[in-house]
């Protein structure tokens, strides 16, 4: 890991609010379309961006958070019992019954591959050109 | 510092190795991570799909939501049909053919408990570690054995296909695969399958007659035969026969007194796993006369006992009956205010959310039926119709037998019968499971029936649940009957499990009939021991139909079924021992007296009030027993506080009192203090069955025997010690009074007044799932084993009152009124999850919606559609 600690270029903080928004939106979309994996090939797309680490893994756990916490949210203003269902969800599992940590389960799948992903990204390209 | 390491010649290859290895670990955990996330590994399900925000589990959610009026396409329907909805989600459907209707239910039930539908035809057809993984394998295996699904075939095949009950089925099916069609095209499956990724195969008519089978299993099924034989291996047989004799030694209230006839026995059906090995031949006239010396219980037998009772003990809770707790009673005539009839039904099963019952009216041009119907099953099981009402309570007659097979390691696959060596038929079956290899299991099966274990003796069991049972037509004709002689002919062809069956009608007439198979062993065997596998045990014949137990139109105006025994000593037939479950007879007891000691005529309300009594008719006997015992006895002080508790005391099990902590305390020490040292010195196997075995206030036999040497023979030896020291009943009384005031004193604390009982004994509802959080309670409440409003399963009671129903039936017609601890909807997310818990447990019931008439403003329009998966408009 001490790839991901090493000096980057700073890029700019609009261009990653952007990114990251974007990627949000990105998440909401694919989580719809069941595609559950979004967040680790943005996780890889974050770990080549031209970002220090910190921020490439930021980016990647808020627009998880955002996209994923946005999913889960806009059924709920249609009146879907979001929070039962979290708290049903998480006893299923085993867990603690609490939508919270329903809630907290599914994110930590999402944040979890874009932090494995932004690593291998950054492993697999170490140093180059557009990071110095 | 890293254009200076890129200058040190000697670091470069470290560091080539550190990003080298940096790289390596990277892509392993990102394989690993996808791999697990989207596909799983062992039990753990694909998490990535299963938790998908927009898919997977989430869509759950849509199952919780507020159910609203709307159109829907369902195909295979022949005209629209009408479901509308009270505003706890009770459904009345109206259909313009018998098919919508049984159709129309099958949609019904899926789409509020397909996931229970699911489960229920899993755990029959030994498909629970397809889904849950290894630690299902008991149940799995044990259920191949036994051979519900072979049963379910059977009775498919049997069944005319131009039947009713075939019919029926048939729609059903079409309706449960409707909504499962609809359900996977909009891709928002119950929780239960979208997590693990498991989803239900087509539902099929087998599935039904499953779900049949395992309603049957849990009802009918008894290991006691084996508890038998290690009873009879510890204790001796003479004392296992005087402590768990075959007629109970307390009086009991059966609800048929006789006179009894006694036809010759009818064959048993065809098809029956047992087989007849000559003309019927007459059985014992007197329970456990003519019996014929027989060896003791061998050590062989014993281990293949405890072999097979540790099976049990492994399958999920209430798969096995373990607590005979129903109540239905009726009154008629001038017992009832307003003439007329009245009839309730309590049914005590385990309380589980979801319920076991979804309550539904239905009407059809050949129906008009409501009450409650099982998810899986088409028809209503209890309920009325425009001219009857009936209920249903356990007859727990014996209908287990187990055989030793006699077999020879030089002969594998063969056993001895009928004077020849026979080949065992075999049956194969593949069990998928998740997260391990497939098991393959291989079933023998002898005459007798499926060979359950070959650990120290051959033993197999024949089971009457497995005789194939036409219950499905029987019990939709009852639903059509309009007369006792119409609902006793449907009875005629119904096997197992054997229930009494309670009747009311608009005529004003009562009755009850219990039927089912009474099986009939040889003259001189033992059908409470496993038996002689060589033929001269064998099932000779069952009870005639029209000897069975039954009652009709009462001279007494009244009549009550709560599990007890229904007949006399003079029955001249084997029904089962007193260790059968034969309840001890104190809830119909305390039905008999609140029927027959009314002040004035009975209502609904003074109905009502004996379902929730929590009088405990044996504190009523005993207590006073006990404070003779006690007085003049030296006393510590907080021995001597109790004293004008129990004084006062009106055996009322009710959740505020202290004295029903002390009764329940003392009975349960009072009968360790009798028995439990006959036990030590005897070295009873408790720990092989528990609830079989040990001693405890769930030993029925061993309560019954108490009960009737306190009240008539308090100087029985058993209250003397094994090493001979004598002790009369008063002295083994003050013994375990003043053991059980020092218990509570140490667990409770404080002044004996506040020993409520709520602050021991609590009712808890757990999700059929499993899942912690997901049930309710446990919560403080009243009641015990021995009270109407039972609570069964320890002093955390998971078992009582299913369903509460009372019937009032005159030439005004028929109303009803219901209510069961639990909701409409399985999905723990919707407002109808566990809404009528409140009102289950305060008492209160609700009209049973009419039918042919809307149950409420919701409704659901089911038009004719084509195409697979129409759904929701």
């Amino acid at each position: 890991m001490t790839d991901l600690d090493g000096p980057r270029r700073p890029g700019s903080a609009l261009a990653w609010l952007a990114a990251g928004a974007v990627t949000a939106v990105i998440l909401a979309f694919g989580a719809a379309l069941g595609l559950w994996f979004l967040p680790f090939v943005a996780g890889i797309a974050a770990g080549i961006a031209p970002w220090r680490a910190r921020r490439a893994l930021a980016l990647v756990v808020l627009a998880v958070a955002a996209g994923w916490g946005a999913a889960l949210w806009w059924p709920a203003l249609f009146g879907a019992p979001a929070g039962a269902t979290a708290r049903v969800l998480a006893a299923l599992a085993g867990l603690p019954p609490h939508a919270a940590v329903g809630v907290a389960a599914t994110l930590l799948v999402g944040v979890l591959q874009g932090l494995v992903a932004v690593w291998l990204a950054r492993a697999v390209t170490p140093g180059v050109s557009w990071r110095r | 510092m890293r254009a200076r390491q890129l200058r040190i010649g000697p670091k470069r290859p470290r560091r080539r190795f550190r990003r080298a290895v940096n790289l390596a670990a990277a892509l392993v955990v990102s394989v690993v991570l996808l791999g697990i996330l989207g596909f799983g590994y062992g039990t753990t399900p694909a998490l990535g799909p299963a938790l998908d925000p927009g898919r997977g589990a989430w869509t759950s959610a849509a199952g919780g939501e507020p159910a609203r009026s709307e159109t829907l396409g369902v195909k295979g329907l022949q005209h629209p049909v009408t479901v509308t909805f009270t505003s706890h989600g009770v459904a009345a459907v109206s259909a313009a053919t018998d098919h919508d209707m049984f159709l129309a239910l099958g949609y019904v039930h899926a789409e509020f408990r397909l996931s229970e539908m699911d489960e229920a035809r899993r755990l029959g057809e030994g498909r629970l570690a397809q889904l849950g993984g290894p630690s299902d394998l008991p149940s799995d295996e044990f259920e191949l054995r036994l051979g519900l699904l072979r049963t379910a075939q059977q009775e498919w095949a049997q069944m005319p296909k131009a039947s009713l009950a075939a019919q029926a089925l048939t729609a059903y099916a079409q309706g449960v695969n409707d909504d499962i069609a609809q359900v996977r095209a909009s891709g928002q499956w119950p929780a239960v399958f979208s997590l693990p990724g498991v989803y239900p195969a087509p539902w099929t008519p087998v599935d039904s007659l499953v779900i049949q089978g395992v309603l049957t299993q849990e009802l009918d099924f008894t290991s006691i035969p084996l508890d038998y034989a290690l009873l009879e291996r510890s204790l001796g047989a003479a004392r296992t026969m005087a402590w768990f004799p075959v007629i109970a030694k307390n009086a009991q209230t059966p609800y048929d007194p006789g006179p009894y006839a006694k036809p010759a026995l009818t064959p048993i059906a065809p098809g029956a796993a047992s087989t007849m090995t000559g003309p019927p031949a007459v059985a014992s006239s007197t329970p456990g006369a003519g019996t014929t010396a027989r060896p003791a219980v061998t050590g062989p037998q014993a281990e293949a006992a405890w072999t097979l009772l540790a099976q049990l003990s492994q399958l999920p809770a209430g798969q096995l009956h373990e607590y005979p707790d129903s109540n239905a009673w009726a009154a008629n005539g001038p017992a009832v205010a307003g003439g007329g009839a009245l009839l309730a039904g309590d049914p005590h099963l385990p309380q589980t959310l979801p319920s076991v019952w979804y309550e539904v009216a239905l009407s059809a041009p050949g129906f008009d039926v409501a009450g409650v119907s099982v998810p899986g099953l088409p028809g209503i099981l209890i309920g009325h119709n425009a001219r009857i009402a009936w209920s249903l309570t356990d007859t727990q007659n014996q209908a287990t037998m187990f055989y030793d097979e006699r077999t020879l390691r030089s002969r594998p696959g063969q056993y001895y019968w009928d004077g020849k060596w026979r080949k065992m038929q075999v049956v194969h079956y593949t069990i998928p499971v998740r997260g391990a290899a497939t098991r393959h299991l291989t079933v023998d099966l002898t005459v007798h029936g499926p060979v359950m274990t070959q650990a120290g003796q051959t033993t197999s069991v024949d089971w009457m649940g497995n005789v194939p049972s036409p219950d499905l037509q029987a019990m939709l004709k009852v639903n059509q009957a309009a007369s006792f002689s119409q609902f006793k002919a449907a009875l005629a062809t119904w096997y197992a499990p054997t229930q009494n069956f309670v009747y009311a009608d608009a005529n004003g007439n009562i009755g009850a009939i219990s039927a089912g198979y009474y099986p009939q062993v040889g003259v001189g065997c033992q059908p409470w021991l496993p038996m002689s596998g060589t033929g001269r045990c064998d099932v000779t014949g069952v009870i005639p139909y029209a000897a069975e137990p039954q009652a009709y139109d009462p001279p007494g105006h009244v009549l009550a079924t709560a599990n007890q025994r229904p007949v006399t000593a003079a029955y001249p037939w084997f029904i089962g021992t007193s260790a059968n479950f034969f309840d001890p007879g104190y809830r119909a007891a305390t039905i008999y007296a609140a029927l027959r000691g009314r002040s004035a005529p009975l209502t609904t309300a003074a109905f009502a009030a004996v379902q929730t009594s929590l009088t405990d008719q044996l504190a009523a006997r005993i207590v006073p027993k006990l404070l003779t015992a006690l007085d003049g006895a030296s006393l510590s002080s907080s021995e001597r506080a109790e004293l004008p508790l129990l004084a006062n005391w009106n055996a009322t099990m009710a959740e505020n009192s202290a004295a029903a902590s002390v009764w329940w305390t003392f009975w349960g020490d009072y009968v360790a203090d009798v028995f439990q040292p006959w036990w030590n010195q005897a070295k009873v196997p408790v720990r092989k069955d528990l609830a079989g075995l040990a001693v405890s206030v769930g030993q029925f036999s061993l309560v019954e025997d108490l009960e009737a040497w306190t009240l008539g023979d308090p100087a029985n030896p058993a209250f003397s010690l094994p090493s001979g020291q004598p002790r009369t009943a008063a002295q083994v009384m003050r013994k375990a009074f003043a053991t059980a005031v020092t218990h509570l004193a140490a667990t409770l604390g404080g002044a004996p007044s506040s020993w409520t009982w709520g602050r021991l004994h609590t009712r808890e509802f757990p999700a059929v799932s499993g899942a912690d959080g997901l049930g309710y309670g446990p919560r403080p409440a009243g009641g015990d084993l021995f009270t109407p409003d039972a609570a069964d399963g320890g002093l955390t009671a998971t078992t009582g009152p299913s369903w509460r129903m009372i019937v009032s039936l005159s030439g005004a017609g028929v109303s009803a009124e219901g209510v069961y601890p639990g909701g409409q909807s399985e999905n723990p997310a919707s407002p109808w999850y566990d809404d009528l818990v409140p009102l289950w447990w305060d008492g209160r019931y609700l009209p049973v919606p009419v039918p042919g008439r809307a149950a409420g403003s919701l409704t659901w329009t089911l038009t004719i559609t084509q195409t697979e998966a129409a759904g929701h408009d």
